[in-house]
C-alpha cells in the first residue's frame, strides 16, 4: 500500500536522509556544559532531527526554526571591544572566568563578563564530502555577543557583532529553499 | 536596476527592482515581490502598511507590537531590536523568525513614526538563504521617501 504521508514522515525518506544526506547541521552548546545540542540530516523534502535523545522527522525548511530557542538568540547590543586570545585561553575563561592568555585590557573585558550569563555555541553545516561551514559564538546576553573566529590552530579572535549578523550567517549555512 | 514607484495610498515612494512587481491597488497594503515565483514556495516580499500616527514613542509602539506578533505568528522568536533611519525618520527595527506551514520565515521589520502617519515596512523571506538577500531587502526599504 502506498505511503501517502508527507515525505518527512516516511521512514524510507528519513533513512535516506541519515544515510545519504544532501547536508547535515550540527548545533553544539559548548558552554554551559550538559545542554543538549541538535543534529540534523537533510535531503530534499525530508529531514531527520535529533535533539538530545529525541529524534523526529520534519520538513527541512523547519529546521531553522529550532535554532533560536536552542541557542538562546535574542537582541544583544553590549559588545564593543574585540578580544584576541588562544583557544585554550577561551576554554580557561569559560571554565574559571579567567583568561591567562589575553593581554591586560582584553583580560579586563573578559573579567567584566558575567560568567553566569555566558553561552558558547557552534553550528556547523557539512555538504557532501568536503564542504564545511560554521558559525561559532560567545553570547554574554546583556553584555553583548561575539563571533569566535579561528585565526590559526591556536589563536581565536572574539569579534563584536549583533544577533542580526549572526542570523544572517546561520541562514546561509544550509542549502537554499529551492534545493530543499 | 530599479524604478521608483509612488504610492498615493501609503504616501511614499519606493524603489522597485526591475524583476519585481508592485501591487498597490488596495489602500490597505503596498506589496513588492519578484515577478518570477515558484509554485508552492514562499516568495520573498516587501510590504508596507500605514495608519494614523499614534501618541506613542517608538519603544511603546514596539511594546504593543511584540505581543501581537507573538500571538499571530507561529513560534515567533524575536532575534534583534535596534534603531535605523528611513527617509529621515527614526525607525524601530526588529528581526524575528516564525513558522508558516513547513517554512521558517525571517521577518525584518521597520516601524516608522511620522507626524501624522505611521508605517510598518516588512521584508519577509525564507530563513534558509535569507542572509544572501537581506541586503536587497534593506536597499528597497532604504529607498523609501515619505511624500505626504
Amino acid at each position: 500500500m502506498e505511503d501517502t504521508r508527507a515525505p518527512w514522515l516516511q521512514e524510507p525518506s528519513l533513512e535516506h536522509a541519515r544515510e545519504q544526506p544532501l547536508a547535515t547541521l550540527e548545533a553544539e552548546i559548548l558552554h554551559p556544559a550538559g545542554q543538549p545540542g541538535l543534529q540534523a540530516w537533510l535531503v530534499p523534502g525530508a529531514a531527520m532531527v535529533a535533539i538530545g535523545g529525541d529524534a523526529a522527522g520534519m520538513h527541512p525548511q523547519e529546521v531553522m526554526a529550532l535554532l533560536p530557542p536552542l541557542l538562546g538568540l535574542g537582541p544583544r547590543h553590549g559588545a564593543r571591544l574585540g578580544v584576541r586570545t588562544t583557544r585554550q585561553g577561551l576554554q580557561d575563561f569559560l571554565a574559571a572566568g579567567v583568561d591567562a592568555h589575553a593581554p591586560g585590557e582584553e583580560a579586563e573585558l573578559l573579567r567584566a563578563l558575567a560568567a553566569d550569563d555566558l553561552r558558547h555555541w557552534r553550528v556547523t553545516a557539512r555538504w557532501g564530502d568536503d564542504g564545511v561551514r560554521g558559525v561559532e559564538v560567545l553570547d554574554a546576553t546583556e553584555q553583548g555577543i561575539w563571533l569566535v573566529v579561528a585565526e590559526d590552530d591556536e589563536s581565536v579572535a572574539l569579534m563584536p557583532t549583533t544577533t542580526s549578523a549572526v542570523w544572517r550567517l546561520l541562514t546561509t549555512l544550509l542549502p537554499f529553499a529551492d534545493e530543499l | 536596476m530599479t524604478s521608483s514607484h509612488v504610492s498615493a495610498h501609503q504616501g511614499l515612494s519606493i524603489d522597485v527592482p526591475d524583476s519585481w512587481e508592485v501591487f498597490d491597488s488596495s489602500p490597505d497594503l503596498l506589496a513588492l515581490l519578484p515577478a518570477e515565483r515558484r509554485a508552492g514556495a514562499f516568495t520573498e516580499n516587501v510590504t508596507v502598511i500605514s495608519g494614523p500616527a499614534v501618541e506613542l514613542d517608538a519603544e511603546a509602539l514596539l511594546e504593543a507590537e511584540l505581543p501581537r506578533l507573538s500571538a499571530q505568528l507561529t513560534d515567533f522568536a524575536l532575534l534583534d531590536l535596534g534603531e535605523d533611519e528611513v527617509s529621515g525618520l527614526t525607525a524601530v527595527r526588529l528581526l524575528g523568525c516564525y513558522r508558516a506551514g513547513t517554512s521558517t520565515l525571517t521577518l525584518d521589520q521597520w516601524h516608522l513614526l511620522g507626524t501624522h502617519r505611521r508605517w510598518t515596512v516588512s521584508f519577509t523571506a525564507e530563513a534558509t538563504g535569507y542572509g544572501a538577500i537581506a541586503e536587497l531587502g534593506e536597499a528597497i526599504v532604504a529607498s523609501i521617501e515619505i511624500v505626504s
